[in-house]
């Protein structure tokens, strides 16, 4: 709001004037339209190659939620700064169920049929690549920008013939829950005092360094959940959805004991991990279920289930 | 201003520059380029540069109606002939842009930010479309503002057998063993190394490689030569020299630029490449070949053959010119049995010509055999009695060279790299 009052007061009355007079001196008769500058987006073509997965992300992501599911990349709805390729169409057609499967009908099946069609994203843009940042030695995973756009980086790891639920965890479905909580705390954001519990520990230029159990051991379920508190809330979610419970019970285990560094040493500090994981996700828990009436141990459980199908998703026939 | 606007005749009117807007003239270009890429029905040859500092990629490419693109290749990343599809569009961005907007496993191998991490080879996959005409389209990259040609296919060519030709002509002038390569323009001589990787380094002639800059001439294999990246230019206005496409003549001498045929590319002289230490070192040797020997030559050898299986039960394999292990030392060397021994030679060229100076044996080896075996003495002795005029199979390509004595030609030898 501050900012629209901003630009009006910038208007000139020499502008209004101009505008004005543009509007008074049409005194002739419009032109006859004769071809639109306009291309209309062309009906699906039953003669492309991609006609019966296209209909089908129509049907399921088009018509119900509004969504484009991108999966043929224009590297201008890409982050320019980096050196990207588009997925592979086998892999997109892969990533289109899957995601479905285990974010789309998760939300349909145990928050509501509506809740994604309001909050979900309208566009999910898949990228073959990872995107390197090759001086800190890190690459994204996955993107949410103003809560329109959901972007998915190296698809094409996604191995169908050798499934392995924690790469494809790690890669994709934990982004998918970290990059959607994060859609969800911009429009609602999350209690202030999150930000208290792990204040001073946060490196947003070192995170990359810490290990695991050294990130554990400050109360962080991963590294880059150390990176800054708003990363911390969504990883939090995030990984408690898609780890089971003998990985998150070993985040626990690891958060209860001293760190270990990456030359193999103990690092001390004052923290009780494992506690302030804890206090977190019930900050997470609570706030899920006041401001979006989602239960997160449902929500996970549904999750959970679903993971032990993905194969057999996969070997459905979907067109 | 308002008093402006409200004189302004209501028939002013301003001749258009063009007969539709832009909106509409971008769709048209992009239905007409869409229609060539289609029209083209055995596809178009792809110049392919990944940037416009590294070396040339041939690729086939064929588009077909149902949006798919079908890449194929054999070139250094892909040794076999491969091909791969991935959907692609035109599309109007910077203009209309031709993408290959889904994953081609050849043809996105020049984009994978892999190797290394975030870069790889740095190639575009998405072309600004410059120029179309039937036969060839114009493209730059998208983010590396590469020039990029597409050839259209005749339809006599196969695929495979284009790709195949193509190879032929890149292991001919640039497989490990190929020479030097030197560049003619006007009375200048510069030499052109470096052409394994497709990139030439040109110094003129004599240039001391470690004080001058060397000029990089990025190039890429054609079905009848090579095509610089950019056009060479150089020379004065009045006699300028602005060429790009050198084609190997039908003598397999030279590569000749098609723009202007006094600019020539030929390989080392014969005599130079004989002597080139690159050619003796490693597993890298002169072979006599022992089919193709002529006078004393082929006397002396049968000899050497022949009291090796009498005296020692022997099959004599070979004598060939090399440097003995990792010394830096010229020698004849042989193989017999399961036996090799070497002599120490001088070799050196006067006026082109080698003259051949025995040190002594090598190695213990060669000390037994030269004592024991007829043959040995007098082959040595033919090889350091006379210098030898050296001739090639191809100045720009050589495989074989002849020696043949300069005071009794009916003494020759020839030598096969190996």
């Amino acid at each position: 709001m501050k900012t629209t009052y901003k630009i009006g007061a910038w208007i000139h009355p020499l502008l209004v004037v101009i505008i004005l007079s543009f509007s008074m001196t049409a005194c002739n008769e419009d032109d006859t339209f004769t071809e639109s500058i306009f291309v209309d987006k062309p009906a699906q073509d039953p003669g492309s190659a991609t006609y019966a997965f296209d209909s089908w992300l129509d049907a399921n992501y088009l018509v119900p939620y509004n969504l484009q599911f991108r999966y043929k990349m224009q590297d201008v709805g890409s982050d320019m700064d980096y050196n990207l390729v588009p997925t592979s169409l086998e892999r997109s057609e892969s990533m289109a169920i899957l995601v479905k499967y285990l974010w789309f009908d998760v939300y349909k099946e145990v928050v509501s049929e509506t809740f994604l069609k309001e909050h979900g994203p309208r566009i999910i843009h898949l990228i073959g690549s990872p995107a390197y940042n090759p001086s800190l030695g890190t690459m994204v995973l996955g993107t949410a920008e103003g809560g329109i756009k959901v972007t998915l980086y190296n698809c094409n790891m996604l191995n169908v013939n050798n499934l392995n639920i924690d790469v494809m965890n790690e890669y994709y479905f934990k982004t998918i829950h970290h990059e959607f909580a994060h859609i969800l705390h911009q429009k609602r954001m999350y209690p202030k005092e999150f930000e208290n519990y792990s204040a001073g520990y946060y490196d947003p230029d070192g995170w990359q360094h810490r290990t695991d159990s050294e990130a554990a051991s400050l109360g962080f379920v991963s590294p880059y959940a150390g990176s800054q508190p708003r990363e911390d809330f969504v990883e939090i979610i995030a990984n408690y959805i898609v780890k089971t419970d003998a990985q998150w019970n070993a985040i626990l285990d690891r958060a209860s004991k001293p760190g270990v560094n990456q030359s193999g040493e103990t690092v001390q500090d004052p923290l009780d991990g494992k506690a302030l994981i804890l206090i977190k996700l019930g900050i997470a828990e609570k706030w899920l279920k006041e401001a979006w009436q989602i239960e997160l141990k449902t929500l996970r459980a549904e999750v959970q289930e679903r993971q032990l199908h993905i194969a057999e998703v996969l070997n459905e026939s979907y067109w | 201003m308002v008093l402006l606007f409200s004189l302004s005749s209501c028939e002013w009117k301003e001749d258009d520059l063009f007969p539709e807007s832009a909106a509409l003239r971008l769709n048209h270009a992009i239905d007409q380029a869409k229609a060539t890429l289609l029209a083209a029905e055995t596809g178009w040859v792809m110049d392919y540069f990944p940037t416009p500092e590294s070396g040339g990629y041939p690729l086939l490419v064929k588009f077909d109606r149902n949006g798919m693109a079908t890449v194929a290749a054999r070139n250094a990343l892909f040794p076999r002939f491969t091909n791969s599809s991935g959907t692609f569009d035109v599309i109007g961005d910077n203009g209309p842009v031709l993408t290959f907007n889904s994953y081609n496993d050849l043809f996105h191998s020049f984009s994978n930010p892999e190797n290394p991490a975030g870069i790889g080879l740095g190639g575009d996959y998405e072309f600004i479309i410059l120029e179309v005409t039937d036969e060839v389209i114009k493209l730059k990259g998208k983010k590396r503002a590469t020039d990029i040609l597409l050839r259209r296919l005749t339809a006599e060519e196969g695929w495979e057998a284009y790709a195949n030709t193509v190879h032929g002509m890149d292991t001919f002038l640039f497989d490990p063993k190929a020479p030097t390569l030197f560049v003619h323009i006007g009375d200048k001589r510069y030499v052109a190394s470096e052409g394994i990787n497709h990139v030439f380094s040109m110094l003129p002639e004599g240039a001391d490689a470690n004080l001058s800059e060397p000029e990089t001439l990025p190039f890429i294999v054609t079905s009848d030569g090579i095509r610089l990246y950019k056009p060479y230019e150089s020379g004065e206005e009045s006699e300028k020299i602005d060429v790009q496409h050198f084609v190997l003549n039908p003598e397999k001498t030279a590569l000749v630029a098609s723009e202007n045929n006094t600019v020539r590319i030929t390989g080392q002289p014969a005599a130079d490449f004989f002597i080139d230490s690159l050619n003796w070192t490693g597993t890298n040797s002169w072979v006599i070949d022992k089919d193709h020997l002529g006078g004393l030559f082929s006397t002396v050898y049968g000899q050497v053959v022949e009291n090796c299986k009498t005296k020692y039960k022997e099959d004599f394999d070979s004598f060939f010119l090399t440097y003995k292990g990792a010394r830096k030392e010229k020698t004849l060397s042989f193989k017999s049995g399961k036996y090799e021994g070497a002599y120490d030679f001088d070799i050196a060229l006067v006026n082109d010509r080698p003259v051949f100076t025995y040190k002594g044996a090598a190695d213990r080896n060669g000390e037994v055999y030269l004592a024991n075996i007829g043959g040995f003495s007098d082959f040595i002795a033919a090889l350091g009695g006379d210098t030898y005029t050296i001739t090639a199979d191809s100045p720009i390509r050589p495989t074989v060279l002849t020696l043949t004595g300069v005071s009794n030609p009916n003494n020759w030898f020839k030598l096969i790299l190996k």
